[in-house]
């Protein structure tokens, strides 16, 4: 009897070897094959997390509120069509990837790691106007802390996706199984 | 994915694998790459390490030199 085969869990790329395996050999057709689909996608992303940024600095209102919930949930919802639509190859262990997706996954790790630094910068620019801004908060408030904590939740969605963003962006058009 | 678009390498592996009667899976199977790689180099959008170009060419039965080249190859080839 043929035994099932186990599937690993790779924690720290946090993904499992089933999911990249069917990603990876996913026939179905998705607008995402596509090079101009794709990074469409990787717009609605950047704009999103740089709004998610960008609304701490709005007066804390119940509005303000609602925006930063519905991007927050935008974002994640995004991140994970995002993993799709590579292919999950971003986020793969070597071990499952060929020499061309390999070569692929860490050329968008060398310019996202580039890019995350002008993007921290930026960050910490918004940290300080977002100082500013408040004014003489009371130290501890939680409009305080919520908005310094939606800001650095970006960050983080930033520094997750990027590998991700900068390969959807540069991966030409998939072939077909056969053209 | 090309290594560098300024020197691209030119290969035959369509050609010769449509001779061989070969579908991209096949091909891919045989190489041990996904089928996707075999579309990105026949399109000239990767160019392949050299233990992969062995390795097609160990399949297709044709000298390595035969199929890949720095020069674009004659069509009446």
């Amino acid at each position: 009897m043929a035994e099932k085969k186990r599937n690993r869990i790779f924690w720290l790329e946090g993904v499992t070897e089933h999911e990249v395996l069917k990603s990876l050999n996913d026939r179905a057709p998705s607008r995402f094959r596509q090079q101009a689909a794709r990074r469409r996608l990787v717009v609605t992303m950047a704009v999103l997390i740089f709004a998610l940024a960008v609304q701490t600095l709005l007066p804390a209102t119940k509005l303000q509120t609602y925006l930063e919930f519905t991007l927050l949930a935008a974002v994640v919802v995004l991140y994970f069509v995002l993993r799709k639509a590579v292919r999950h190859i971003a986020d793969s262990p070597t071990e499952l990837l060929d020499e061309r997706q390999i070569a692929a996954r860490d050329a968008a790790f060398t310019v996202a790691y580039r890019l995350l630094a002008v993007a921290f910068t930026f960050y910490v620019l918004l940290y300080i106007a977002h100082d500013v801004l408040q004014g003489d908060p009371s130290p501890g408030s939680n409009e305080t802390r919520f908005g310094v904590m939606a800001l650095w939740i970006s960050a983080a969605m930033l520094a997750a996706a990027l590998p991700a963003m900068v390969l959807a962006w540069n991966l030409p058009s998939e072939p077909a199984v056969e053209d | 994915m090309s290594r560098s678009k300024e020197d691209p390498v030119f290969n035959r592996v369509e050609e010769l694998r449509l001779q061989q009667g070969l579908s991209r899976q096949q091909l891919a199977d045989a190489v041990g790459v996904h089928y996707q790689t075999i579309g990105y180099l026949e399109r000239g959008e990767y160019s392949p390490s050299l233990l992969l170009a062995l390795k097609i060419s160990g399949v297709l039965g044709t000298e390595v030199s035969e199929i890949f080249s720095i020069r674009p190859f004659r069509k009446s080839r």
